[in-house]
C-alpha cells in the first residue's frame, strides 16, 4: 500500500511528465541505496559516483531521495531484467551511456489513472457535451453507432495498438469492479465517463429499477392472498389494499418500462453493457417476472382473457430465450462459467421458471408449467449447490451477509407454491420446498445484524420479494395445516415483508427527494474495455510473484550482486 | 484443435522437406513445431517398442498380429511403465475434451511416426458404434409399436435389421477388443486408468442391455432375469469402483475428472432399471434409479459449474456435450416404466432433457471444425434416448404437437446416426484414418525431465496447473 501511495503521489506531482523515466530513476536510486547499505564498499569514491547521478537529472525527485522510501518491485521478468541492466550500468559507472538505451524498453510501469482522468477533465467543454456519445445509439455520426471509445478519449489509449472492443469481456467486469453487486469501481481503474458530474438521467437508470415492480407486485399478491385465504380470514383484510397496491405497481411498471425503453433507444450501448455485466444480466429477468407478478396479483374485479394459455406462452417466451442464453453460457459458453459468475442474484434467473409455472398452473395449464418447473428445478439445484460451496473462484460472492442473500429464499418458496398449483394439493414435494425456504429464511434472519452498513441501492427492492414469497407460501401452508402456530407464522412473515417493503420505500423516497442520490452515476457500465495498461491491473503489478519477503530479498540480493 | 498431430497424417508429411511437395493440410502451430523439431530427435528404434504394452504371458510366444515383425530377443528388462500411470499425468500430458491429444511438450513411449499395430490403435470408444446402433434399434422398434406413432406405419423389419446390425457390430467389436485384452493388456489397463476413457468401459454392458431391450418381439416376451444379472453385474462393479473414486479415492476426484462422458457411468443405472422392469424385478429397478439419480445430480451440478479444476471440460461446445441429454431422458423412461405411468417425476426429468436439448441445439453452430473420432458414435445415443422419451411422452399426452416432436426428434437422431455411419465408412475404407495412433494410452509415466518430483508437485497443486504449459526446458535438451 505504501508503495502505491508513494507512486501515486509521485504521479500527482508531475502527471504530465515522463513518469516512466521518473519511476525508473526512483528504482535506480533505491538500488543505489540498497547497494550502499549491503554490498558495495562504503568508501567515498564509490559513493560520489553514485551521487553524481542526481545532478545529471533535473527531474529526479530530490526530497524523496532523502527519506527511506519503498518502491514496488517490478512484477514481470522483463521488468527485473531491465532493472538488472540498470543496476549494472551503475556498477560500471556509465549511467549516461546506458540509460537512454535501457529506459524505453521498460514497460512494467503502472498507474495510468491520473492521465486518464486528466484527459477527461482536460476535454474542451464546448457548447455540446460529447462525452456521453460513446453510449448513445445515435451519436451524431450515423455510420459509427457502436462507439469507438479510443477516438473519443485518446488519452485512454496508451500505445495505440489495442483496439477497443465494443463490449468488455467478462473478465474485465471482475477486474474493474468490486462489491457483491459489482457496482463499485476499483481504485486502480478509470471510468470511460466522467465521474465528477452526474450523467444524463437515462444513463444513470439501471435495469435493477425493475426490482421496484417486483417488490410492489409481490406485495399485491400477498395482500390478495391475505384477503382471500381461509387461514387469514380472521384478519378481515379488505381486497381494496390489493387493488391499491396492484394499481401502484402497474403504474410503476409502466413508468419504469417506458424509461428503460427510452434508455434502450437512446443509449443502446449502455444497455448492452448492462446485459454483459455478470450481476446485472440477471436483472433482465426482473421485468418479465414483474409482469408475471402483475398477472398473479390481479384483483378480482379485473378480468384478463388468456386465450386458453396462449398469452401465457407468449409471456414465457422471453424468459425462455434469456434462459437459453444464460444457462447455455453456464454450461458451455466461453468464460462465463458458473463457477466464476455465480452470485445470489442468479436466483432471479431461476425464479422466473417457478413464477411462470405458478401462473400457468393457476390458469389450468399442465404441460407448460411442468416444463418450466423442471427446468427451474434442475438449474436451481445447480445454483444452490454452487452458491453454498462458495468456491474460491466466485469473486463476487460477498464475504459477509448482504441483502442479496435473501434471494436464497425466493426460489424454494415460489417452487413450493408452483408445485402445489401443478399437483393440486400442498403435498410432500411442496412441503419439502417450503421447509427448505423456511429454514433458509430463519438462517438468514438470525444473522441479520450483519446487514447494517451497506449502501442503499435500487437493487434492494428485488431482495424484498423473497420475503413476500415466503409469506405467501406460509399462508398457503397454513391453509393446509390450520392451527394457531401456522396462522401466527403467516401473520408474522407477512408483517415482516410488508414492513421491509415499507422501509425500502421510505429510504427510496428519502434518497429520491431529500438526498437526491437515488440514481448515482452507474459506474458499472462505464468501465474501460481494456485494462489500464497492456498487461495487468495495478494490484498484479505491485504484488509480484514473490510470496514471501525472503524470496523478495533473495531476488534483490541476487540482482544487486550482479550474479 | 481442428487438426493436431495425429499419426498417419503426420507420417505423410514428415519425410518431405517442409517447403516443397504438395502443401499438406493446414496444421496447427504445435504440429508445425513438432515437424521442425523432428531432425533433432534421435532416431528411435521402431517396432521394438510395442512390447511394453503386451500381456506379460504372451511375451514368450510370438504375437499374432501379422503387421508386427517378429522380435527375436525378449525385452531386456521389465518395463517400468507397468506401474499405474497416476491421474495427474493424464491431465498433464494430454489435452482436448476427450483427453486424446498430446500436449506439445510431451513425448510418448511408442513411435509417433509409424502406424502402430491395429489392436493398439483400437480404442474402447469403438463400443460407441454399438451404443448408437443399439439405441436406434430400440427407437425403431418403439416407432413401429407405439400407439403414438402408429400413424407412421413403420415396419418392424427396420427394427430387426438395425438390431441385427447392432448385434453384429457388438460381436465384432467385442471380439477385437477381447483380442486387445489378450495381447495388449497393458494398453487396456492404461485405457482403464484414463479419466475419460474409463467411462466407455460401461458402454459394452449398456449395449448388451440395449440389445436385450430392443430385441425384436421383446415387447411380448420378457427376457430372463439371468440376462439382467449378467449385464448389470459388471456395470455395478464398475460403478462401485468409479463412484468410490469420486467419493474417496485418491486423486481422481470428481472436480478434476468430471467430463460430459461421465454421464455414461450414470446412464447405465437407468438403462439397467428399464431392463429390470422388463424382466419383472421392480425393486432392483427402483434401487438402480435411486443410485443413478443421486450420482446424476452430482455429475450434473459439477459439470454445470465448469470448475476451473476440471481440465477435461472443453471451453466451447463440443459433441460430447450431447451426453447431457442422455441421463435425464433415460431417467424419465425408467421412472415411467417402474411406476407404470408417465407422471410428474417422469415429466420433470423429460423436460429437463428437453430443455438441455434445446439449449444445445440453439448453440449448435459451434460444432463445426472438430476432428471426427469414433467416440462420436456414443454421442448419438443421447439424442436417440431423448426421442424415445418423447415417444413415451407423446403416448401420455396425445396431441399433434407431441407427435410432431416425437417424429422430428426421431428423424434427427436417425439422420445423425446415418451421417456418422457414412463418415465412419469413409474414414474406415476411403481415407483409412478411422483408427489413428491412440496417443492417449502411450504417455510416459513421468514428466519428460525431472519427472518424479515435478509430477508429485503437479498432482498436489493441480488447481493452479495452467492449461497448456510450455515445457520448462527446451524440447531438444529434453530428449537427451
Amino acid at each position: 500500500m505504501d508503495d502505491r501511495n508513494v507512486l501515486r503521489s509521485l504521479n500527482q506531482i508531475n502527471p504530465e511528465n515522463d513518469r516512466i523515466a521518473e519511476i525508473h530513476r526512483l528504482l535506480e536510486q533505491l538500488g543505489s541505496r540498497i547497494s550502499h547499505g549491503f554490498d558495495l564498499p562504503t568508501d567515498g569514491s564509490e559513493m560520489t559516483e553514485l551521487r553524481d547521478l542526481s545532478p545529471q537529472d533535473p527531474q529526479t525527485v530530490g526530497p524523496h531521495h532523502d527519506h527511506s522510501i519503498s518502491i514496488s518491485w517490478p512484477a514481470t521478468p522483463t521488468g527485473l531484467l531491465v532493472r538488472e541492466n540498470a543496476v549494472r550500468s551503475y556498477a560500471v559507472a556509465q549511467p549516461d551511456v546506458k540509460r537512454d538505451s535501457v529506459l524505453p524498453k521498460f514497460q512494467s510501469y503502472s498507474q495510468p489513472l491520473p492521465a486518464a482522468r486528466a484527459g477527461l477533465r482536460a476535454k474542451p467543454r464546448l457548447g455540446k457535451d460529447t462525452r456521453f456519445d460513446s453510449f448513445k445509439t445515435w451519436s451524431g455520426q450515423a455510420d459509427n453507432q457502436i462507439s469507438d471509445l479510443p477516438s473519443l478519449h485518446p488519452s485512454l489509449e496508451p500505445s495505440g495498438d489495442g483496439v477497443e472492443r465494443a463490449t468488455p469481456p467478462v473478465q474485465r467486469y471482475f477486474d474493474a469492479l468490486e462489491g457483491p453487486e459489482l457496482d463499485i469501481l476499483r481504485p486502480t481503474e478509470a471510468a470511460v465517463l466522467p465521474e465528477d458530474k452526474p450523467w444524463p438521467f437515462l444513463l444513470r437508470f439501471p435495469i435493477s429499477s425493475f426490482g421496484i415492480c417486483m417488490g410492489m407486485g409481490s406485495q399485491a399478491i400477498l395482500w390478495k392472498t391475505l384477503a382471500a385465504s381461509p387461514a387469514t380470514k380472521f384478519l378481515r383484510i379488505s381486497s381494496l389494499v390489493n387493488i391499491l397496491l396492484w394499481c401502484t405497481s402497474l403504474l410503476l411498471m409502466i413508468a419504469i418500462s417506458v424509461t428503460y425503453a427510452l434508455k434502450a433507444v437512446f443509449y443502446l450501448e449502455a444497455v448492452r453493457r448492462e446485459f454483459y455485466h455478470p450481476v446485472r444480466m440477471n436483472f433482465f429477468f426482473a421485468p418479465w417476472i414483474a409482469v408475471l407478478f402483475l398477472f398473479l396479483g390481479l384483483p378480482e374485479v379485473v378480468h384478463v382473457d388468456f386465450h386458453g394459455g396462449a398469452a401465457w406462452y407468449c409471456l414465457m417466451a422471453p424468459i425462455l430465450f434469456l434462459e437459453l442464453k444464460i444457462y447455455g453460457q453456464w454450461m458451455s459458453g466461453g468464460q462465463r462459467r458458473l463457477s466464476r459468475v455465480a452470485n445470489p442474484s442468479n436466483h432471479l434467473a431461476i425464479v422466473g421458471n417457478f413464477v411462470g409455472a405458478l401462473l400457468g398452473a393457476s390458469l389450468g395449464l399442465k404441460e407448460g408449467p411442468i416444463f418450466f418447473f423442471a427446468v427451474g428445478l434442475a438449474h436451481y439445484a445447480v445454483l444452490f449447490v454452487t452458491l453454498y460451496q462458495r468456491l474460491p473462484t466466485n469473486e463476487t460472492l460477498p464475504k459477509e451477509l448482504h441483502p442479496v442473500f435473501f434471494l436464497f429464499v425466493a426460489a424454494p418458496s415460489v417452487a413450493s407454491l408452483a408445485w402445489a398449483r401443478i399437483s393440486g394439493t400442498f403435498d410432500y414435494v411442496s412441503r419439502i420446498a417450503y421447509f427448505i425456504a423456511l429454514f433458509l429464511y430463519a438462517s438468514l434472519a438470525v444473522r441479520v445484524n450483519f446487514f447494517r452498513g451497506f449502501r442503499f441501492s435500487m437493487a434492494w427492492w428485488a431482495y424484498t420479494f423473497p420475503t413476500t414469497g415466503a409469506a405467501i407460501a406460509t399462508i398457503r401452508y397454513a391453509a393446509e395445516v390450520e392451527n394457531p402456530f401456522t396462522q401466527s407464522l403467516s401473520l408474522l412473515l407477512s408483517a415482516v415483508s410488508a414492513a421491509l417493503v415499507a422501509l425500502v420505500m421510505v429510504s427510496t423516497a428519502i434518497h429520491a427527494v431529500v438526498l437526491r442520490d437515488l440514481f448515482p452515476n452507474d459506474i458499472s457500465i462505464a468501465i474501460a474495455s481494456a485494462p489500464p495498461r497492456q498487461g495487468k491491473t495495478f494490484p498484479d503489478l505491485s504484488l509480484p510473484s514473490f510470496t514471501t519477503t525472503q524470496e523478495k530479498d533473495e531476488a534483490i540480493t541476487t540482482l544487486l550482486n550482479g550474479r | 484443435m481442428a487438426s493436431s498431430p495425429d499419426g498417419p497424417r503426420f507420417v505423410d508429411i514428415h519425410p518431405l522437406p517442409a517447403d516443397d511437395g504438395p502443401a499438406p493440410k493446414p496444421r496447427s502451430r504445435a504440429a508445425a513445431r513438432q515437424v521442425s523439431l523432428q531432425p533433432i530427435r534421435p532416431p528411435r528404434p521402431t517396432a521394438a517398442d510395442f512390447s511394453m504394452f503386451r500381456t506379460k504371458s504372451s511375451l514368450s510366444k510370438p504375437p499374432t498380429p501379422s503387421s508386427l515383425p517378429l522380435r527375436a530377443e525378449p525385452a531386456p528388462s521389465p518395463p517400468p511403465q507397468a506401474v499405474v500411470v497416476p491421474a495427474g499425468r493424464y491431465f498433464a500430458a494430454l489435452r482436448g475434451p476427450e483427453l486424446d491429444h498430446l500436449r506439445a511438450h510431451e513425448d510418448i513411449l511408442l513411435p509417433k511416426d509409424s502406424t502402430w499395430p491395429f489392436l493398439l490403435r483400437f480404442p474402447v470408444n469403438t463400443f460407441g458404434v454399438c451404443l448408437g446402433l443399439g439405441s436406434q434399434a430400440i427407437l425403431w422398434g418403439s416407432l413401429s409399436s407405439s400407439p403414438a406413432t402408429a400413424f407412421l406405419h413403420v415396419s418392424p423389419i427396420v427394427n430387426f435389421s438395425i438390431w441385427v446390425l447392432a448385434l453384429a457390430s457388438l460381436a465384432t467389436i467385442s471380439a477385437v477388443y477381447a483380442l486387445k485384452c489378450a495381447f495388449f493388456f497393458e494398453a487396456v489397463r492404461r485405457e482403464y486408468f484414463h479419466p475419460v476413457r474409463v467411462n466407455f468401459f460401461f458402454a459394452p454392458w449398456i449395449v448388451c442391455m440395449f440389445l436385450t431391450i430392443g430385441a425384436p418381439g421383446a415387447v411380448s416376451t420378457a427376457p430372463h432375469p439371468v440376462l439382467w444379472c449378467a449385464f448389470m453385474g459388471p456395470v455395478l462393479f464398475l460403478e462401485l469402483k468409479i463412484y468410490g473414486q469420486w467419493l474417496s479415492g485418491g486423486k481422481r476426484r470428481l472436480c478434476k475428472v468430471a467430463n460430459p462422458s461421465s454421464h455414461l457411468s450414470v446412464v447405465g443405472n437407468f438403462v439397467g432399471a428399464i431392463l429390470a422392469v422388463r424382466v419383472g424385478w421392480a425393486e432392483p429397478a427402483k434401487f438402480l434409479w435411486a443410485v443413478g439419480f443421486a450420482h446424476y445430480l452430482v455429475v450434473f451440478v459439477t459439470l454445470y459449474q465448469r470448475l476451473p479444476t476440471s481440465e477435461a471440460l472443453p471451453k466451447e461446445l463440443h459433441p460430447v456435450y450431447s451426453m447431457f441429454i442422455a441421463a435425464p431422458s433415460a431417467a424419465s423412461i425408467a421412472w415411467a416404466n417402474i411406476y407404470g405411468s408417465f407422471d410428474e417425476v417422469s415429466r420433470t426429468c423429460y423436460f429437463i432433457a428437453l430443455f438441455l436439448y434445446i439449449s444445445l441445439v440453439v448453440r449448435i453452430n459451434f460444432f463445426r471444425g472438430f476432428r471426427f473420432s469414433v467416440a462420436w458414435w456414443s454421442y448419438t445415443f443421447p439424442m436417440t434416448t431423448a426421442s424415445l422419451a418423447t415417444i413415451k411422452y407423446a403416448e401420455a399426452v396425445q396431441s399433434p404437437v407431441t407427435k410432431a416432436m416425437a417424429l422430428a426428434l426421431s428423424l434427427l437422431s436417425s439422420a445423425m446416426v446415418f451421417l456418422l455411419f457414412v463418415s465412419t465408412l469413409l474414414h474406415a475404407f476411403f481415407w483409412r484414418t478411422l483408427f489413428p495412433n491412440d496417443l492417449a494410452i502411450a504417455i510416459t509415466q513421468n514428466k519428460v525431465v525431472s519427472g518424479r518430483k515435478k509430477g508429485a508437485i503437479d498432482s498436489k497443486n493441480w488447481p493452479s496447473q495452467p492449461q497448456d504449459q510450455p515445457s520448462p526446458v527446451p524440447l531438444a535438451s529434453a530428449k537427451i
